[in-house]
C-alpha cells in the first residue's frame, strides 16, 4: 500500500458505481489520492489499520469518507457508528452516498453523526454534478480537521 | 307494662294504707267497717314489693346493664321475705319480736294487735321470693310457681269475701286478711307472673298460637264463671228462692250450658284460625315442593330438616334418605371440613346471601358424581331454632358455557397474536423488499445510464445519428424506470407510514400545491377556481400528496386545451372534496381501472405517467377512512371526488385566491 496520505476513502461494493464515481472525481481532478474498499469490514480495517492495512500509518486518516449504506459483511451504518464512536476517527468527515432515500436510513445516519447524506442520482449528468460538488466542498472549500483533532476527543477521556 | 302497673298498684295501695295509719283514717285501713284492717307492716311490704316489681318490670333489668335496678329490686324483695318469715315465726314459734306495732299502735281487738294475718305473711313471703328469683339462673319456673301460689291465697281470700265465707280470709279466728290485702296480693303476684311475658307460663297466654288464643279466651271465663254462678246460687239459696239440691242442680246445669256455649264459640274461632293456617301451610308447602329451584333447609347443627322435590332430583336421593342427615352428605369429601367451618361462621352471623353473591360450591350426587352449584342462603328463625334455607342451582351448564367462552376468547386472542405476528413478519419482509428495490434496482439503472452516456461522450462525433438516437432511447428507458421505482416507493411508503393527524386548513394546502404546479407547467393559460374548503383532520403531508396527484393530473390532461379550467371545491352536498378539469377526460367504461396500480388510460406518447399516482391517492384516502371516485366524459373533462372519514364539518376557511394563471 502506498504510504502517501489518502484524500478520499470510497466505500462502495458496486464496481460500476466505483468506476462512475472515480470517473467523475477524476474529471474534476479530485481523485489523485483515492482509496477504494469494497465492503464494510475492509473499510474498518483501513481506517483502524488492521488486517491487510496493518502497515498503514494510523496518523494519516482520509480527508473524506464516501460511504455507501448497503455493503457486504459490515453494513454502512455499522461502519458509520464505528467511525464516529472512536476518537481516532470521529473527526473524519463522512458523507453517506447511497441509492436509498428511505427516511429510516436518513434518520439513522444523522443520529450516528453523518456529516452529509446524498442520494446518488440515476441521471448521469446529475450524478457527475453531485460528485463534483461533494469533492469540491470537502476537499477544497472545507478545512479538513487538523492532526490534533484526532488525538483528543472533544470533552471525552482518552480510552 | 302489666307488671309495671301491678307494681305501682301495690305500692300505691300500701302507701294509702300507711297514710290511713298515720292520719288514723279508718276506711283506708279496712275499707268497710267491721272488716279486718291491713296492718302497717303489710302496707310497708306492699310498698317495697311494688317498688321491687316496678324496678324489675323492664325486661332489660335482667341484663347486667343496669345493676342498680337489679340490686335495689332484690334488696327490697329480701326485706319483704324477711318481714313475712319473721311474722310467720311469731305465729308458729310464739316469738315476741315487737315488730308488729313498731310503726303504729294498733287499737284493734285482735289477739295480736298490729300483726298481719298468717295468710298475708305467707303470701308476701312467696311474692318476695318470686321477686328475688325472677331472673335467677336455673329453673325459670320457680318464680312464677311461687307467685301463682300467692295469687291462689289472695284469690281464696277474695272469694271468701265475695261469698261471705269468713274462714277463707280469716283462717284463724283471731286474725284475718284484709280485703284490699287480698286484692293487692293477687294483683302483685299476677304482676310478677307477667313480668317476663316471654317465659312460662305467661308466654303461653300471650302467644299467637292456637293455644294462646284459647287460653286468652277461656281463662277469664273459667275464673269468672264459677265465681259468678256460685255467688248467684249462694245468694238465691240465702234468699230462700230454692233449696240446696236444686241450687246445686241449677248451678251444674247452667255451668254445662255456659261452658258448652263457651267451648263452641271458642272451637269455632279456633277452627277458622286453624283452617286459615292450614291453607297457608298448604300453600307454602306446595310453594316449597314445587319451587323451581332445589331447596334444602338445614338446622343449626347442619341436619337436613326439609328438602323439596327439585333437591331430591338434583342430588339423586329420596326425601327419606336426606331428612335428618348432615348436609355435608351433599358435598364432596375433600371440601367437607371446610364446609363445616363455613357453616359455623354462618350460624354465628346469619345473613341473607342472595344468588350470585359469589357463593359457588361443588355438589355431590348420590352416585358420587360432582357438579358445580351456586347456593343462596337465607336464615329462617323460629321460636327455638333457626333454619338455613339453601337454594341450590346447578350451574354446570353455565360454568361449561363460561368455560367455553373463555376458551374461545383465548383461542381468538391466540389467533390474533398469530395473525399479528404473521402480519408483522409480512410487513418486515415487505420493508426488506422495498429497501432492496430502493437500493439495488437503482444501481443497474445508474450503470446503464452512466455508461451509455460515457459511450456517447467518448465516441463523440464518430457516432452515426441512428446510434446516437439509440443511445437517447436507452437513456429515456432508464429515466422512466427510475421514475417508476420512485413512484412505487412512494406508494409503499404511503401504505406503511404512520398517520400523523392534525386539523388542517385545506385551502392553504391546495394553494401551496397549485403554486408549485403553476411553476412546473410554465406558460399555459389555466383558469384556477378554488372554492372555500373546510378544515379537515388529516395527515397534511399525505393529503398534500393527494392534491399534488389530482391537480397535476388535471394540469396534465388539460394540456391540449387552449383555455384550461381547473377547479377545486366542496361537493354540493358537502360530502367531499372535488378536483375538476375540462381536459380530455376518459370513458366511464374504464372507471374501475382508474385507481389500479400501473393502470393507464392514455398512451405514453400523449400523456406521460407511471400509473401509480391515482393508486397512491386511493391508498391515502383509504387510510383516512374515506373513499375516492371519479366522474368523466371523454373529451369533456373529469372530476375526482374524495372524502375523508376524519373530515370535520367545520366552517369553510376564508375564500382562497382565485384567478386565471397564465
Amino acid at each position: 500500500m502506498t504510504e502517501q496520505p489518502v484524500d478520499i476513502l470510497l466505500v462502495e461494493d458496486n464496481p460500476s458505481d466505483v468506476e462512475l464515481t472515480v470517473h467523475a472525481l477524476r474529471r474534476e481532478r479530485l481523485a489523485n489520492r483515492i482509496e477504494v474498499v469494497r465492503d464494510g469490514e475492509e473499510a474498518l480495517d483501513y481506517l483502524f489499520c488492521r488486517g491487510a492495512y496493518a502497515e498503514r500509518a494510523p496518523k494519516d486518516p482520509p480527508r473524506l469518507v464516501l460511504l455507501d449504506l448497503k455493503l457486504p459483511k459490515v453494513d454502512g451504518l455499522e461502519v458509520l457508528r464505528s467511525i464516529k464512536s472512536d476518537q481516532r476517527t470521529q473527526a473524519v468527515p463522512v458523507v453517506v452516498l447511497t441509492s436509498s432515500r428511505e427516511e429510516t436510513d436518513m434518520v439513522e445516519s444523522y443520529h450516528l453523526a453523518a456529516n452529509a447524506y446524498i442520494q446518488k442520482p440515476v441521471d448521469f449528468d446529475q450524478f457527475r454534478e453531485t460528485i463534483k460538488q461533494v469533492g469540491l466542498f470537502w476537499l477544497v472549500v472545507n478545512a479538513s480537521p487538523p492532526p490534533a483533532a484526532f488525538q483528543r476527543g472533544p470533552a471525552r477521556g482518552a480510552s | 307494662m302489666l307488671a309495671c302497673a301491678a307494681g305501682l298498684f301495690s305500692a300505691g295501695t300500701g302507701a294509702l294504707v300507711l297514710v290511713g295509719w298515720f292520719l288514723n283514717i279508718q276506711p283506708l285501713k279496712n275499707l268497710l267497717p267491721g272488716l279486718a284492717t291491713m296492718k302497717a307492716n303489710t302496707a310497708v311490704s306492699f310498698v317495697l314489693a311494688g317498688v321491687s316489681l316496678w324496678l324489675l318490670a323492664p325486661e332489660e333489668a335482667a341484663s347486667s346493664r343496669e345493676v342498680w335496678r337489679c340490686r335495689g329490686a332484690r334488696g327490697t324483695a329480701v326485706f319483704v321475705v324477711s318481714l313475712g318469715l319473721l311474722t310467720l315465726g311469731e305465729y308458729l314459734a310464739g316469738w315476741e319480736l315487737g315488730i308488729d306495732q313498731l310503726l303504729f299502735e294498733d287499737p284493734g281487738t285482735t289477739a295480736y294487735p298490729g300483726r298481719m294475718a298468717p295468710a298475708t305473711a305467707l303470701s308476701l313471703t312467696l311474692v318476695g321470693l318470686a321477686l328475688f328469683n325472677l331472673d335467677a339462673p336455673g329453673d325459670s319456673r320457680l318464680s312464677p310457681l311461687l307467685a301463682l301460689s300467692a295469687t291462689l291465697i289472695g284469690m281464696l281470700a277474695i272469694l271468701g269475701y265475695g261469698f261471705g265465707v269468713s274462714s277463707l280470709y280469716s283462717r284463724w279466728a283471731y286474725s284475718s286478711m284484709a280485703l284490699h290485702t287480698a286484692v293487692a296480693v293477687t294483683v302483685l303476684a299476677a304482676g310478677v307472673v307477667f313480668a317476663r311475658p316471654g317465659r312460662w307460663p305467661a308466654s303461653t297466654l300471650v302467644s299467637d298460637s292456637a293455644g294462646g288464643i284459647m287460653a286468652r279466651r277461656l281463662l277469664p271465663a273459667v275464673v269468672v264463671l264459677p265465681v259468678l254462678l256460685g255467688w248467684l246460687r249462694l245468694g238465691g239459696e240465702r234468699l230462700g228462692f230454692y233449696d240446696l239440691p236444686f241450687g246445686l242442680a241449677l248451678m251444674v246445669a247452667s255451668s254445662i250450658v255456659l261452658l258448652t256455649i263457651l267451648v263452641w264459640w271458642n272451637a269455632a274461632g279456633l277452627e277458622r284460625a286453624d283452617r286459615a293456617r292450614m291453607e297457608n301451610y298448604a300453600m307454602f308447602s306446595s310453594l316449597f315442593r314445587s319451587a323451581p329451584e332445589a331447596i334444602v333447609a338445614v338446622n343449626r347443627v347442619g341436619r337436613i330438616v326439609l328438602v323439596n322435590e327439585q333437591a331430591t332430583r338434583l342430588f339423586g336421593y329420596e326425601v327419606e334418605e336426606l331428612t335428618g342427615q348432615q348436609v355435608e352428605l351433599l358435598i364432596p369429601d375433600r371440601v367437607r371440613a371446610q364446609h363445616i367451618a363455613h357453616r359455623a361462621t354462618y350460624a354465628s352471623d346469619p345473613r341473607m346471601r342472595p344468588m350470585g353473591s359469589g357463593l359457588e360450591l361443588i355438589g355431590r350426587r348420590k352416585d358420587g358424581s360432582e357438579f358445580a352449584v351456586e347456593v343462596s342462603l337465607s336464615p329462617v328463625r323460629s321460636a327455638n331454632d333457626f333454619l338455613v334455607m339453601s337454594l341450590v342451582r346447578d350451574v354446570t351448564e353455565r360454568t361449561r358455557a363460561e368455560e367455553a367462552i373463555r376458551r374461545l376468547n383465548e383461542e381468538l386472542e391466540q389467533r390474533v397474536l398469530d395473525r399479528t405476528a404473521r402480519l408483522a413478519a409480512a410487513n418486515k419482509e415487505l420493508e426488506a423488499f422495498t429497501y432492496s428495490v430502493a437500493h439495488d434496482l437503482r444501481a443497474p439503472l445508474r450503470q446503464i445510464e452512466g455508461f451509455s452516456r460515457l459511450l456517447g461522450d467518448e465516441a463523440g462525433v464518430d457516432l452515426l445519428d441512428s446510434a446516437r438516437h439509440h443511445l437517447t432511447r436507452i437513456r429515456e428507458g432508464t429515466r422512466l424506470m427510475s421514475q417508476l421505482i420512485e413512484d412505487l416507493l412512494k406508494l409503499s411508503r404511503v401504505g406503511r407510514q404512520e398517520l400523523h393527524l392534525q386539523v388542517t386548513n385545506l385551502n392553504t394546502l391546495v394553494e401551496e400545491v397549485v403554486e408549485q404546479i403553476r411553476d412546473d407547467i410554465g406558460e399555459r393559460a389555466v383558469e384556477w377556481r378554488i372554492q372555500p374548503l373546510p378544515f379537515a383532520e388529516c395527515d397534511p403531508g399525505l393529503l398534500r400528496e393527494v392534491f399534488v396527484n389530482l391537480i397535476s393530473n388535471a394540469a396534465k390532461f388539460t394540456r391540449p386545451r387552449d383555455r384550461a379550467l381547473i377547479e377545486v371545491g366542496t361537493a354540493a352536498d358537502g360530502s367531499g372534496i372535488f378536483v375538476r378539469d375540462n381536459g380530455v377526460g376518459f370513458n366511464m367504461k374504464y372507471s374501475d381501472k382508474l385507481f389500479g396500480i400501473f393502470q393507464r388510460l392514455h398512451r405514453l406518447e400523449d400523456f406521460e405517467g407511471t400509473g401509480v399516482g391515482l393508486a397512491t391517492v386511493q391508498r391515502i384516502v383509504h387510510r383516512h377512512g374515506g373513499r375516492v371516485w371519479a366522474e368523466a366524459e371523454l373529451n369533456k373533462g373529469a372530476t375526482f371526488y374524495f372524502t375523508l372519514g376524519t373530515l370535520e364539518q367545520s366552517e369553510p376557511a376564508e375564500p382562497a385566491g382565485q384567478g386565471g394563471g397564465s
